[in-house]
């Protein structure tokens, strides 16, 4: 017989085994009598020869080799009788660890995504992106020149390939679309290791200034926009009125650089930029052209290396152009590296903390196994009695927590799926590779060792303490009614195990507590940060007129915007409207200030500033301070006047009023006619940079709505109203989305948002779980101590002394726990010094705060039980003995 | 496993029991108590010890068993050697003797030495 076989006949073989016991008992004690003894003894001497009956079966079952089944399954049907028989606990222990177990596995999926998955390119651990630092430029992107330098020159590359980005229309058919385009060189596909799914790649040929115009078309383009038709290869499309041949289409999924529709040849013609390096102008409209530079290494050559060989191609370029190349420094960062070196910090915290949350779930389950164990110490010496060994009964244990485990894994990726949800919609598709998140295979896996895990975590601790039990003792204690002494484990175990799960609690929960408080700390520093305008009631719109048809600094390009702005000045409703450099959202030039009548600076050495335009009315528009001097008026000559924020102020003219002085940065010396307050660009957490306004224009239009305008209704209303008038100048331009200044300012803090919302969540859900666990191990010590505190209260205890000796029992171990967290805390917390905004790690405040809210909180959940023990009854508690 | 609690070396229980298995089917009570006769008393199996053991050898294929009517008409086990059973009675009856033989060589030896 098999085993498998005899599995299936278990029952029978029971049956067999009771019966051919049965018959020797029967026949030992026929014998018996035969030789003359009474009935009972005979009976009494073949039981006592054969030995204990069930421990004979245990031996013969052990014998069979289905053991471990056997037991398993019969664990497995006690494990879900004992689960149905407590749904208040099994439901109580199985949210939490879903809970816990749903966080992990949402945030390891996104894990997964952005940080451990590979990218979806040939050998993608040897693709690197090539910076170039210009310190004062504030840039890391290469020229073209640089790019063409390193690929021609450099050894440590397989491949080296450039591309950039940008938008162009699709016309020709029917409304202009308009598209995210991507430039590339012609051995961009090559080095990523992607080949078109039809048609071919770009030619070197096609890559050159006057080459062929083609174009490669995403996968996603093609079915959206051309119906998936295989017949468009070869065809011509009209981009931006231009024609160019389709020559193949990508990969479905294919997306480098991220979201491109299509993909043009770079065709780079570098002499402009050549001449350009000589240091004589170096100006507005002569701004050159940066790049994204990818290599892909040789086999055998490290990231130094290339490095390495590239400072040597980069003195090379010093030498030649001194001026440009004065502080510039080389950079290889790995193509993984750099997708999300933003949020790798973010996610691993969070990854952190959710794995705390989940040790906390753990310590309570097994908080809750142990109390229930210590409930059921008599069933398990009542089995230790009759043969069942101690790993026996501790698998037994194991197998219930495992299956209460199982059960919070379940229903955690239910908790998992919704999340994901959320963190995606949080994403907004801002980090390409969270998009991805999801519950793969791999997500699966990691929810199934932390189900494994978790249960054993949980389980294991209680199911040795309950399996130790000591049969007479446990036997002998007496089951009393009112729980005034409960046959709880051993004199010491519980109560020394149950508070050091508490500690550990405690200690975690103050560790995320703290995490939590400094990322709380630093968004309101944030927000309290002076934002320089007003965005309430402001009304935007990105203004991105075609480049073929406007080209940059044409009289057409100024008359669009001049149209745009009347017509949207005299749109009822609106209050006043500008063209502006609007923060967050416009991209700024920077260039080398010089102020006329000071020495210049070495060359090279220039202080750099920011430059960009801001309408006649555009300040007021968006409730921009003027520190002195005045706006941009519409009788000035637009390239002849500056405007300057606080910061060059303060910084180039400390002492001095700077109205009057003339900037060298354009081409003409501009005359400094106002201050305005600073506004942070790039973001609240940034500091601002000095910034020059002229009274040119800027892309984005702003208008304030009147107050009665400025509601939902009014504002959805408004909107609709601009698009369509902006619409009307050229039907043939697509028009941006108008986007109320309110929106760009919560989306630029929406990540540090996020994270401090979950960071929060997380640290509360602990928070919760160990102030419930103060609460429980106190009401624990009150039920054992009843009858102490009834003779205390005989001899003459007031209620005040019962009250100061639970508290202090319950504050100590509190006390205990916030010290060993505390410590974990000063460790820990300076992982997230990146993350924190004018926020030490170690925020004494902080930390302060924290540590009281908990001691707070821990008097109050040891309040309760300690009350409840000064209404112990004397008498009845001495009764119950 | 547990040790079996008979005061035999090891495994010299399942020889035994395939060796009064040998001789005709037999039920689990009737070896317990040929295996005392036999021995007149010397042996000492605990009857505890005998079942695990049967179950074993028959896991192993050494032994089959059949449910059967016994002379007081009630059903019993009863055990017969299977031929893998006979094979292996044979093998370990051999290298019981030549054990037992070379055993007491060296006891005679050390005994001659001393004299």
């Amino acid at each position: 017989m098999k085993w498998w076989h005899r599995l299936w006949s278990r029952k029978k073989m029971e049956e067999d085994l009771e019966k051919e016991l049965r018959f020797h008992l029967d026949h030992h004690t026929a014998d018996l009598i035969a030789q003359g003894l009474d009935p009972e003894e005979a009976r009494r001497r073949a039981r006592f020869a054969l030995g204990g009956p069930e421990q004979v079966k245990e031996q013969c079952r052990d014998v069979r080799g289905t053991r471990w089944l056997d037991d398993l399954l019969q664990d497995l049907r006690y494990g879900v009788r004992m689960l149905l028989k407590n749904p208040g606990f099994t439901a109580i222990a199985a949210i939490t660890l879903a809970l816990g177990m749903g966080a992990n596995t949402a945030i390891f999926s996104v894990v997964n995504a952005a940080l451990l998955r590979s990218l979806p390119y040939r050998d993608p651990d040897h693709l690197v992106l090539l910076h170039l630092h210009r310190p004062q430029e504030g840039s890391s992107l290469p020229l073209s020149v640089d790019f063409l330098a390193w690929r021609d020159q450099a050894k440590s590359f397989e491949q080296v390939a450039a591309y950039g980005s940008g938008t162009a229309d699709l016309t020709g058919s029917g409304e202009a679309e308009r598209l995210s385009v991507a430039f590339v060189s012609a051995d961009l596909f090559a080095t990523l290791g992607v080949a078109p799914s039809m048609g071919r790649a770009f030619t070197p040929a096609e890559d050159t200034a006057g080459g062929a115009p083609v174009v490669i078309l995403s996968d996603s383009l093609w079915r959206g926009h051309f119906g998936g038709d295989p017949g468009i290869i070869g065809r011509a499309i009209a981009l931006e009125d231009k024609s160019r041949t389709v020559i193949g289409i990508m990969p479905q999924g294919f997306q480098f650089p991220q979201k491109s529709d299509l993909w043009i040849p770079l065709a780079l013609d570098p002499t402009d930029e050549l001449r350009r390096m000589n240091p004589s102008i170096y100006n507005v409209s002569d701004l050159p052209s940066r790049l994204n530079v990818l290599a892909r290494l040789k086999p055998d050559v490290t990231p130094e290396a290339a490095r390495a060989d590239m400072f040597v191609i980069l003195e090379r370029q010093r030498q030649a152009f001194p001026h440009a190349y004065a502080d510039a420094r080389v950079g290889v960062i790995g193509l993984g590296e750099s997708l999300v070196s933003n949020v790798r910090l973010a996610l691993l915290v969070l990854f952190g903390a959710v794995t705390f949350v989940l040790l906390i779930a753990c310590a309570n389950v097994a908080n809750l196994l142990l109390a229930r164990a210590a409930a059921r110490r008599k069933e398990m010496a009542i089995r230790a009695a009759i043969g069942a060994r101690r790993w026996r009964l501790a698998r037994q244990l194991l197998t219930e927590s495992l299956l209460l485990s199982l059960l919070g894994g379940g229903a955690g990726l239910l908790v998992a799926k919704w999340l994901i949800k959320l963190l995606l919609a949080m994403n907004n598709g801002k980090v390409a590779r969270i998009d991805e998140a999801g519950l793969d295979g791999r997500v699966l896996g990691f929810t199934c060792a932390v189900v494994l895990l978790t249960g054993l975590i949980a389980g294991l601790f209680p199911a040795l303490r309950a399996s130790r039990a000591d049969v007479s003792e446990a036997l002998k204690a007496q089951d009393t009614a009112g729980g005034a002494r409960p046959a709880y484990a051993g004199r010491s175990g519980l109560r020394r195990t149950l508070p050091a799960l508490m500690i550990v609690e405690v200690a975690l929960a103050l560790v995320l507590l703290v995490g939590a408080g400094l990322m709380i700390n630093s968004f309101l520093r944030v927000l309290s940060v002076p934002r320089g305008y007003d965005p309430d009631g402001v009304l935007t719109l990105n203004l991105e007129p075609s480049l073929t048809r406007y080209p940059m600094r044409s009289p057409q390009r100024d008359a669009y915007f001049r149209e745009a702005l009347e017509r949207i000045q005299t749109l009822p409703g609106v209050q006043s409207a500008g063209l502006g450099a609007l923060p967050l959202v416009a991209s700024w030039f920077i260039l080398p200030l010089r102020i006329e009548g000071r020495p210049p600076s070495e060359r090279g050495k220039e202080p750099t500033v920011l430059l960009n335009g801001a309408s006649p009315g555009y300040f007021q528009t968006m409730g921009m301070q003027m520190r002195a001097g005045r706006p941009c008026s519409a009788k000035d000559d637009a390239a002849k006047v500056a405007i300057i924020n606080e910061t060059l102020a303060r910084r180039f003219f400390p002492n001095e009023n700077p109205i009057g002085y003339r900037l060298l940065i354009g081409k003409v010396p501009t005359t400094i006619v106002g201050v305005v307050g600073d506004t942070h660009n790039s973001g609240m957490d940034r500091q601002v940079a000095p910034q020059v306004y002229n009274c040119g224009q800027s892309a984005q239009m702003v208008a304030r709505v009147s107050p009665d305008q400025n509601n939902p209704a009014g504002l959805a209303s408004l909107a609709s109203a601009i698009r369509k008038q902006v619409s009307a100048i050229d039907p043939n331009e697509p028009i941006n989305q108008v986007v109320p200044m309110n929106e760009h300012l919560s989306n630029s803090l929406a990540l540090r948002r996020y994270l401090m919302l979950l960071l929060g969540v997380f640290a509360a859900v602990a928070f919760v779980i160990a102030a419930v666990g103060i609460y429980g191990v106190t009401s624990y010590a009150v039920s054992q101590r009843t009858h102490e505190i009834g003779v205390r209260m005989a001899l003459g205890a007031r209620a005040r002394d019962v009250l100061r000796m639970i508290i202090w029992r319950g504050m100590g171990l509190t006390l205990a726990g916030v010290a060993l967290g505390l410590t974990a805390a000063l460790a820990m917390s300076r992982v997230m010094k990146n993350l924190l905004y004018e926020v030490s790690p170690t925020d004494p405040a902080t930390f302060a705060l924290i540590t009281s809210l908990f001691v707070g909180v821990a008097l109050i959940a040891s309040y309760i039980p300690a009350r409840r023990a000064t209404k112990v009854d004397p008498l009845q508690a001495l009764r119950q003995e | 496993m547990k040790p079996t609690k008979s005061d035999l070396p090891q495994g010299t229980l399942d020889l035994l029991i395939l060796k009064v298995v040998a001789l005709g089917p037999v039920h689990g009570y009737a070896i317990a108590q040929r295996l005392d006769q036999v021995s007149r008393g010397v042996v000492q199996v605990p009857q505890g010890s005998l079942y695990p053991a049967l179950h074993r050898l028959e896991n192993r294929g050494l032994l089959a068993a059949d449910w059967k009517a016994t002379e007081t008409g009630r059903e019993a086990k009863f055990y017969r050697l299977t031929r893998k059973g006979r094979t292996q009675l044979e093998t370990e009856a051999a290298s019981w003797q030549r054990l037992t033989e070379a055993v007491g060589l060296i006891l005679k030896l050390s005994e001659g030495g001393a004299k």
